[in-house]
């Protein structure tokens, strides 16, 4: 019978410690003692995270749309509808583009703003705290003020298209704009993320490299190109997974910007996951979206790992 | 000395014994109090200042009538509604009785959120004759009576008198020709001649294309709801191919998707939009976007104009039911306020701040029968009707039509009949079920 090996760890005089001897053949196994305090929070994963999940696939194994069919097990059948209608290869396809034009946008925008602070240091202190703050500004608030600007009876912007010759945009009207539009938006408020992130990875980057390229006659454009982003690489991929899977799953801004129009051009798959269960009360449909939706975010998050992973092995 | 205190002692212990059993008596009275007193909860999605001047004045009344049963409002807001109601309901919580908004009923009945009121109705002697018989189908479900009507309204032409006849037009027009015409004359101006957004899933159902669809005699749906048919159906061709040639006409507001309601609104106000069509809430929408204007100077009501002279005009009736939730304790009491709220008197003063009484000839009363306001609303409700047969997905039908024709809209040289079957084939396969 296996037992406890106990540890005296008081410090004895041969500076050794001194162990419990167990008879000769015992098979020696030793428990961790901490597993029970870990048992409160592993109730509370369960029931916080493996609980719901399980509950919606389980509606999404049957119908639930607020019918007298109610509860009736129908298997794959709500995913057969999904894919076969079309609407989720469009629905993906449009967040899709919406998520990397955003995270693209972003870090080109991020990098720029980056390098620029790190030549200009005392303007940083003054300038990063204002760019801060799209990014901390709730999504609400985002929505709102952007509503405003681009108002096309009173808005700024159509005030200044018009002043600038371009006449009537129409900002959200069109579903090339709309689309164009949202991701601008949400550039906005996102970029300071990647400033930030690429910043504190400038400083990773030896000064000696740089000059070393600088004195061999590189271009700034080369230093960035062959030095500089190199040497960021393994920020970027783990903020770009990051970013990628926050923006894949971003509801407010589509939900309050363009409610998913003009004709459903921005309805992307978070968006089409509230339409289905809390505007059409197909939560069947709902569920079956949010599934596809976990399997795209588990797909990166594998990525992240993977990615991580290999820069923890180097 | 010692007497004294024996007399101070006996006096404490009388007055705690007096004090003890006073606490046991009010205990005991108030249990039962709280035993025999039935508390509903009476849902609704109104505002404070419109349920201050409507249905709390009434629930006050039927709280003194009725001592033994208490109402509590539980104010819930539009937006969120539905939301929390079928939440709770499907949590096996949720009110007792509360409002249902018409294009719900389906869906709330067949989902069995409603208690069926024909006994109800029978037992406690509502009279349903008072009602507009179409609104009163529209609470049925399998011809069981599942909710009642007590709201409904309607959508009337708004226009500025003073825009029109600058450009030579001395009344608002009649017809869908003199529609055109008007609207045209205000092409290529700064002003727009008509106001058409396509904001929400029921903006072309309901404020847009429903009205003249019902005008024209046009329907969405088969009669029984089984099936889409509007590519078959002349009235909802002919309403769609007006209104694309209003907009051929330049003379409506741009960016239909990205104009909202309250833009046309805010337009309307500032003199920069000659006609929209509205209901009767649109009057406070306009006075809060401009407190100057008059009516009948600044702006004005005529009833949809019609497809040719002599038809009888139309529009979409909205509103809302009452229903008592099938998860209620207390369904007596329930059907109790259900039979007060329906008295027609009730009815009558319920609406004078909101809408109109479901009732027939209800606009005869006061105050809407010395409003100017409303003549053109008393005209069009004969007849007036929800925009298609309702079935449970009433809000999705509206959708994927707002989806389909706002493309030809937009772009009126796009196929008003490709449209609508495309319309007849999402709705057939996918929504329909």
């Amino acid at each position: 019978m296996a037992r406890l090996q106990v540890l005296n760890r008081s410090p004895s005089p041969t500076g050794q410690g001194d162990k419990r001897t167990l008879p000769v053949g015992t098979r020696r196994r030793s428990l961790p003692v901490s597993w029970p305090f870990a048992v409160p929070a592993l109730v509370a994963l369960v029931m916080v995270l493996a609980y719901p999940l399980i509950y919606n696939l389980w509606i999404s194994l049957h119908i639930e749309r607020l019918s007298p069919r109610d509860g009736e097990f129908v298997g794959l059948a709500n995913y057969v509808r999904v894919l076969t209608s079309g609407a989720l290869s469009e629905t993906v396809l449009r967040t899709l583009i919406f998520t990397i034009g955003s995270v693209l946008a972003q870090f080109l925008l991020g990098l720029v703003i980056a390098l620029a602070l790190e030549e200009l240091p005392r303007t940083a202190r003054l300038v990063r705290p204002l760019l801060l703050m799209p990014w901390v500004m709730p999504g609400v608030a985002v929505a709102g003020v952007w509503l405003g600007i681009l108002n096309p009876a009173t808005g700024a912007a159509e005030h200044v298209a018009g002043l600038l010759g371009f006449g009537s945009v129409g900002w959200l009207s069109t579903p090339a704009m709309a689309m164009t539009t949202l991701i601008l938006v949400n550039t906005w408020k996102g970029t300071c993320y990647w400033m930030l992130m690429i910043s504190a990875g400038l400083k990773t980057i030896p000064r000696e490299t740089i000059e070393a390229a600088r004195l061999d006659g590189a271009s700034y454009l080369q230093i960035v190109l062959h030095v500089i982003l190199p040497g960021l690489r393994p920020v970027l991929a783990a903020v770009a997974v990051l970013a990628s899977v926050w923006t894949f799953n971003y509801f407010d801004l589509v939900f309050l910007l363009t409610n998913g129009g003009p004709m459903g051009s921005t309805a992307t798959l978070p968006f089409v996951i509230w339409e289905s269960s809390f505007k059409f009360y197909r939560y069947d449909l709902g569920a079956t979206y949010s599934v596809v939706s976990v399997l795209f975010a588990a797909a990166a998050i594998g990525l992240y790992l993977f990615v991580t992973r290999k820069r923890v092995a180097r | 000395m010692k007497q004294d205190k024996l007399t101070s002692l006996r006096s404490t212990r009388f007055g705690l014994g007096v004090a003890a059993a006073a606490l046991v008596t009010f205990a005991s009275a108030a249990t039962y109090a709280q035993e025999t007193m039935t508390t509903l909860h009476y849902a609704t999605p109104l505002t404070t200042e419109v349920i201050d001047v409507g249905e709390r004045p009434l629930i006050e009344e039927f709280m003194r009538r009725n001592p033994d049963i208490r109402v509590e409002i539980e104010q819930i807001p539009f937006s969120n509604y539905n939301t929390r109601l079928t939440t709770e309901i499907r949590g096996g919580q949720g009110p007792d009785i509360g409002r249902i908004n018409h294009s719900d009923v389906m869906l709330f009945g067949g989902a069995r959120f409603l208690l069926p009121l024909d006994a109800a109705i029978a037992e406690q002697g509502i009279d349903t004759s008072v009602f507009i018989p179409g609104l009163l189908d529209v609470g049925q479900m399998g011809g069981v009576q599942m909710t009642l009507p007590m709201t409904t309204d309607a959508r009337v032409l708004f226009y500025n008198p003073r825009l029109l006849a600058e450009k030579g037009f001395d009344a608002a027009p009649a017809t869908w020709e003199e529609l055109i015409a008007v609207t045209a004359a205000f092409g290529g101006t700064d002003i727009a001649g008509y106001g058409l957004v396509s904001d929400s899933d029921f903006a072309l159902s309901y404020n847009q294309l429903g009205p003249y669809i019902i005008g024209a005699g046009g329907t969405l749906l088969s009669d029984d709801g089984s099936a889409a048919v509007a590519a078959e159906s002349e009235g909802v061709i002919a309403a769609v191919e007006m209104m694309q040639e209003m907009v051929r006409t330049g003379g409506t507001t741009p960016n239909i998707e990205a104009t909202s309601g309250a833009n046309l609104t805010q337009m309307f106000a500032q003199d920069r939009l000659a006609m929209m069509l509205g209901g009767p809430w649109t009057r406070t929408s306009i006075l809060n976007a401009n407190p100057d204007l008059v009516y009948g100077t600044d702006f004005a009501t005529a009833p949809v104009p019609v497809r040719q002279e002599g038809m009888s005009s139309g529009s979409v009736a909205g509103g809302w039911h009452m229903g008592i939730f099938a998860n209620t304790s207390h369904p007596e009491a329930a059907a109790r306020l259900l039979a007060f709220l329906m008295e027609p008197e009730n009815l009558i003063a319920l609406n004078a701040n909101e809408a109109f009484p479901p009732l027939v000839g209800g606009l005869g009363n006061e105050p809407w029968s010395s409003d100017p306001f409303f003549a053109a609303f008393d005209a069009v409700l004969p007849g007036s009707n929800v925009p298609f047969t309702p079935v449970a997905r009433f809000a999705e039908v509206s959708a994927a039509f707002g989806r389909a024709m706002t493309p030809v809209l937009a772009d009126p040289s796009g196929s008003v009949h490709e449209a609508l079957a495309d319309f007849d084939r999402q709705v057939n396969t996918q929504i329909l079920d």
